[in-house]
């Protein structure tokens, strides 16, 4: 679900690669696209809980969504084009504008820092240099506003439920282009109203 | 711009009461929200229409929703 103090002008669902797990429950997953229109222009921001089992299965995951990122102006809107004959029948009115390049991918990740998903998602890391950002990777709010990529965390350990550790596994992380208008990132470690903690970003838009 | 993003776990909270008042609260003032696990008809959550309920109690927010997949999910009147 999305919510936004803006109108929401376009939006749709992409389905996720699941594997077929024979014991364990597995559920099919999925992206919700919208599109908000903020000061700094329309943005294309996203709603998404990834495969909680299986790594490879989060990879191929995360595969699919750098691959619709990708792809995201040359696919433009959901709609496109305007249609001058019955155009009664439609609601858009001339053409769709162009769907902005850069996006926000919101969610639960059910990954770890400094898993091999988590370097899929933000790219490599050497010793001596840290991180390094490639243009079509992704940026970790939390990580580009000072906090270590290890620190935080989203979710707690319960012992009587199957969590084994405390671990960072909700993530705001933006397309290389929006990471110098991330401002801030902070874990709400007092909501009670969930297993899982809301994380905030503050964004210069 | 304020920007939240929350795994809901469906309103159950850590002390195991449903409340979707709670969770509107905790998110209430950011410019845009995503939410996971949020749900419709479903048993452990009363039922309840989710994201309508949550969308009555953040009424200063545009809203979508889509569930990735459902159960049992025809209807006939």
């Amino acid at each position: 679900m999305l919510l936004s103090r803006t109108p929401i002008l376009t939006s749709r669902h992409h389905l996720l690669p699941k594997y077929r797990t024979i014991r364990h429950n597995s559920l099919q997953r999925g992206a919700l696209e919208g599109v908000i229109e903020t000061p700094a222009g329309l943005l294309r921001v996203y709603s998404l809980h990834l495969a909680d089992l299986i790594a490879e299965e989060r990879l191929e995951q995360i595969a699919a969504l750098f691959a619709l990122n990708e792809r995201a102006v040359r696919d433009g809107w959901p709609w496109s084009g305007a249609d001058s004959r019955r155009s009664e029948l439609w609601q858009q009115s001339g053409a769709a504008p162009e769907m902005p390049a850069e996006a926000i991918f919101m969610g639960d990740f059910n990954l770890e820092p400094g898993s091999p998903e988590y370097e899929a998602i933000v790219g490599p890391k050497r010793a001596d240099i840290g991180r390094i950002l490639v243009g079509h990777k992704l940026v970790d709010a939390w990580a580009a506003t000072g906090h270590g990529e290890d620190k935080g965390v989203t979710l707690y350990a319960d012992p009587a439920v199957d969590a084994p550790v405390s671990t960072r596994l909700d993530y705001c992380f933006v397309t290389a282009g929006l990471a110098p208008r991330l401002k801030d990132c902070w874990i709400d470690d007092g909501a009670e109203g969930s297993d899982h903690q809301p994380v905030w970003v503050e964004m210069d838009l | 711009m304020k920007l939240v993003t929350y795994n809901i776990q469906y309103s159950c909270g850590r002390d195991g009461v449903y409340s979707l008042e709670r969770i509107a609260e905790s998110v209430r003032g950011a410019d845009l929200i995503a939410l996971q696990e949020v749900e419709r008809n479903w048993i452990r959550s009363g039922m309840a229409d989710q994201p309508a309920e949550l969308g009555r109690l953040l009424p200063e927010y545009h809203w979508i929703y889509a569930a990735p997949y459902d159960l049992d999910a025809s209807e006939r009147d």
